[in-house]
Parts: structure tokens; sequence; C-alpha cells
């Protein structure tokens, strides 16, 4: 035997289990990176990055072909603020209602529930909107139902449970003599719930709105199911309209793609990936300024 | 206070449910007694479907040689959204397999220039909008023992006859080969359109029945993404719902297994019976907009 006993051993071998733990969502990551990069950036220069990102044609089968996909990243942005919309102001009533107002018998169905929304496969809730949602809106709305309206209410629904966990546990982090200061100083219960307990958790609000954002951001499945995905540059006022969005696009036709069109898809990717990148910055600047 | 806020809450709750439920109770059909009108609900397959390729070639919705299905078409990916789709829309008009098509109840399928797409058309070529459903494999390295026994099983009496019970019109209507199982075993791998896939999937149930050693992955991953995956080594057979092209019979042999026909699809409730070639290009086109217009 070695001068090392057999603790010695074990300490070293949970060390570099350890280590190779942590390491392998880096090399995920950067793996990730890499080949997306290595694979997109090329094409986008080839194609003009200022073409490939302000086109507004998407004609892949076409001779000559045509990529520009500005449609597709403003169908991403207006999908992305309606379930901001949608899903925001619900999520963070909802967080205060169930940190705050909640009586336990209806928090014990509530928790669970809201547990399970987040379980639910994007497929299941794109079957939903399918047969659900895109009638609902079509009769409601007028227009074919496959439209950006659809889609942004089916993302502020998938994007509630993150809004409403992160949000409750952030009112619910607030210290209690926050609170109790509020009533003695006369607040009311919800003068002192929204007034001073909410502003004083909102950088944990503003994390789960952001977290929520890149689920929004990042969806396909069910967007797909939808959206239309009609390749169209719309206008605001058109929300009625269907629209792609960036991931739609990839998923839809990478399948069938090659040459000039898989890269213009790869290229896709990078820029949904830059995307999601600048929502994680802003993140964990938000992190650092607040210490959460 | 407590309770004015519960109170408040349950009253929201409860007013969005009856929202919700009146809007699943409405009413689905266009409720207008002189027929299907407004505005007309294009659905059309992806680029790259075999099924979309075969559509705007045969009704010839093009432009300069170019695919000019309106931009405005939903894009529905893959044929059940589309068959979901058209089901779920009055206004829809759409197009799928006639073997998908005639076999769903929730769409109503058109006549072309007076013609139905059923099996005697399509046999004696009166009905337009119909296309081969080929199987193809690398020309350099051939079929495997296995690949091949699988092949003379669809070319065979029994292999044909699923095909006819399919609904789709057998390549070698009589007089096929009868088929000996050869007791081969393994591993194929068949991939390729999502229209092609369901037959694909009865002929490979139809030929473990004969040998119940070999094992056949079928997947419906789309005409073009099967190829790619034949010449990248990652499947047996590619399965194609349109002829190869030629940068594609470069390196790939072709096999016709059976024809299809692709039926233009509407919502039950539309009283429309059937269209010309040249309405249904029109429309997907993005010309006539307005179902009217079509009467």
């Amino acid at each position: 035997m070695g001068k090392h006993s057999l603790v010695f051993y074990k300490e070293l071998a949970a060390k570099i289990l350890f280590i190779l733990s942590a390491s392998a969502a880096i090399i995920a990551v950067g793996l990730i990176c890499v080949f997306l990069f290595m694979q997109g950036l090329p094409a986008m220069w080839d194609m003009g990055v200022i073409r490939f990102l302000t086109g507004t044609d998407w004609r892949p089968t076409w001779n000559p072909p045509a990529f520009g996909i500005l449609p597709m990243i403003v169908g991403s942005i207006y999908v992305t603020v309606g379930a901001i919309l949608f899903g925001v102001p619900i999520g963070i009533f909802a967080a205060v209602f169930m940190a705050k107002f909640c009586p336990a018998p209806i928090y014990k169905i509530l928790k669970p529930a809201i547990n399970l929304l987040a379980g639910i496969p994007s497929v299941v809730y794109g079957y939903f909107g399918m047969v659900v949602l895109v009638p609902f809106v079509r009769q409601t709305f007028g227009g074919s139902g496959n439209s950006i309206l659809t889609a942004s209410i089916l993302l502020g629904m998938m994007i509630l449970p993150t809004i409403i966990t992160i949000s409750e546990s952030a009112i619910r982090a607030i210290p209690g003599e926050i609170y109790e200061g509020a009533i003695a100083l006369g607040a009311s219960h919800e003068n002192a719930s929204y007034r001073v307990v909410l502003p004083a958790a909102k950088s944990g609000v503003m994390a789960s709105v952001i977290l929520g954002i890149g689920r929004a951001v990042g969806e396909t499945m069910a967007v797909r199911m939808v959206a239309g995905n009609q390749a169209v540059l719309r206008m605001p006022h058109e929300f009625l309209m269907g629209t792609r969005t960036l991931t739609a696009n990839v998923v839809i036709e990478l399948g069938y793609a090659y040459g000039n069109h898989r890269a213009a898809l790869v290229a896709t990717g990078v820029v949904l990936f830059i995307f999601v990148m600048i929502i994680n910055a802003l993140f964990s600047l938000l992190k650092k300024k607040e210490g959460i | 206070m407590l309770k004015k806020v519960i109170k408040s809450a349950v009253v929201i709750a409860m007013s969005l449910l009856i929202v919700g439920c009146g809007g699943s109770t409405s009413e689905i059909t266009t409720d207008d007694s002189s027929g299907i009108s407004g505005q007309i609900a294009t659905i059309t397959r992806e680029e790259g479907s075999g099924t979309r390729g075969a559509f705007v070639e045969i009704v010839d919705v093009t432009v300069d040689g170019n695919d000019n299905i309106t931009m405005e078409a939903v894009v529905a990916p893959g044929t059940s959204v589309m068959m979901t789709n058209v089901a779920e829309n009055p206004q829809a008009i759409g197009y799928a397999s006639t073997g998908v098509a005639l076999q769903d109840t929730r769409v109503r399928v058109l006549s072309i220039d007076g013609v139905m797409p059923t099996m005697e058309n399509m046999l004696n070529g009166t009905y337009a909008i119909q296309r081969p459903f080929i199987i193809g494999y690398i020309t350099d390295e051939g079929l495997t023992p296995l690949a091949q026994d699988f092949v003379d099983f669809i070319f065979s009496a029994q292999g044909q006859a699923v095909v006819a019970e399919r609904g789709y019109v057998p390549f070698i209507p009589e007089g096929a080969p009868e088929y000996t199982p050869s007791g081969l075993t393994g591993v194929i791998v068949v991939n390729g359109s999502s229209s092609v896939y369901s037959l694909m999937q009865h002929l490979s149930t139809a030929y473990r029945e004969l040998n119940s050693d070999v094992t056949i992955d079928v997947h419906g991953a789309g005409t073009g993404h099967g190829i790619t995956a034949a010449r990248d080594g990652l499947a047996d057979i590619a399965m194609s719902s349109r002829d190869f092209r030629e940068s594609e019979l470069e390196f790939l042999s072709p096999l016709t297994i059976a024809i299809d026909g692709i039926a233009v699809i509407v919502h039950p409730s539309n009283d429309i019976d059937g269209l010309t070639l040249d309405q249904v290009r029109n429309i997907f086109l993005g010309e006539v907009s307005q179902w009217e217009n079509i009467r």
C-alpha cells in the first residue's frame, strides 16, 4: 500500500466524480456553441448577414432561393410579447394571491395544479391549442384562427407556472418584518401586500418574467401547431393573421433541407441562440444588481 | 377584506369558465343556408413535403417553375396536423393523400373536374391528381439480402394485396408472384415520406407475420429526410411520395410500389361538391380568396 489511506482515495474518487459531473454541463454548452457557430456563421456570411437578417422573403426551394428571416424574427417577438401580455399579469397576481391571500385548503389544490401545468408536455398544449383555442379565436375574432393571438394565449398559459412559482417564492422570501412594519403603520393587508411586499420582491418577480420570456422564445412544438406558420412579415395590427417563429422555421423544414437551405436553417438557429443568450445575460445582470 | 378578494377572484374565475364553455359549445358551421361564403382558409403542407411537391407539380401551382402556393396559406407540418386543421375550420381547403383522406370522416373529399378519387378512377387515370409511392435505395451499395427480401414481399401477391386493402392502387394490379418466407433475420430501417409511412407500417406488419425474427423500423420523417437518411447510411430504404429529382437519381434507385391520389379536402359543412383543376390552382395561388367567387 502507498502512503495514502483508503479515505484519501475515496475523497479523490468523489472529487473526480463531482468535477466530471459539473463539467458535463459546460462541455455540452460548449459543444453546442462550437457546432452552431461553425456551421451557421459561415453560411450567414455567404448569404450576407444584413440580407439574411433583414430579408423579408423566405423562399428556400425557389430557383434562385431567397433566405430572409426578418418575418420569423418579428414573429418570434410578437408571440413572445403577446405571451408576456397574457401571462405576466395573471402570473404575478396569482403569485401574490398564493403567497398572501390564499386560504390553506385552496392552496392545497392550487399548488399541485400549477406544478401539473408545468409538467404537461408542449405537444399536449399544442393539441389543446389546435382543437380548442384555434376554433375559439376563429369564432370570436374571425380569421383562420391560426394566428399570432392564438399562439400568444397558448404561450401565456405555458409560461404561467414559471412566473407563478418563482414570483411566489420571491414574495415569500421577503422578511415578515417588512409586512408587519407596513401593517403597524396602518396599511391594510391588501396595501401591505401590493404596495410594500410585492415591490420589495420585484427583482425575483422580474427574474420569473425573464425566465418566462426565455421559455416563450424557445417554445417550438406547441407554437408550430397553432401559429399558422406563414413566413410573411406582419404588422402589429395583423395579430389575427398567422406568423412563423424562428423555432418553427427550423423544425418544420430541417428534415427536408440540404445544401444552402440547411445552412440557412442552422443560421436561423444561431440567431435564436443569440436571442436566448441576450435574455440570459439580462437575467444575470439583474441577479448581480439585486443580489437574488 | 380578505373575503372580498376571494369572492371577486371566484367571480372572475367563474366568468372565465363560462366564457370558455361558451366558446367551445358555440356553433362551428357557417350556418349560412345559401352555402359556403367568406374568406377561403387555404392550408398547405410545408416546403419539402412530398405531398406538397407532387400537388404543386400536378396542379401546376407555379410561377416560373417555382412553387408559388400563396404565402398566406396556413402551413400544416405533417399529415395529421393538416387533417385536424381542415376538420376544425369550416372555411378551410387543404390536400392530403387519398389513402388517408378517404378514411377520415372528419373531412369531405372533393371531386376534381367531376371525378372522385376512387380506386377505379385512379386505375383508369381519369382522376387528375395522382402520384407514385416510391421506395429508393443507394445504387452503389444495393439492397442487403434482408431488405431485398422485404422488397420482394412488397411486389408479391400478398404485398400488393396490402396496398389495395389500404385504399391505394397496387403497382402490379394482377398476377404478382407468390411470396415464400426466406427465414432471414435482422433489422431493416425504412425512413421517409409521412404519406407512405402508414402503408409501409401495414406492409411491415404483414411481412413480420411471415418472418417473425425480422425487425422493421419504419420512420415517417418526410421524403427529403428519408433520402438524406439513406444517403448517410442511416436507412436501408427511403420512402418518397414524389418522383425522385435528377440530383437524387444520381445516387438513388427508385422502385414504384403503389399509386396514390391526392385528395382536395374541405370541412364537412362545406356544400361545394367539386372543383376544376384550374379552380384548385387559383385557390392555392391565392388568386381566388372568397368562397362565393367559386360558386
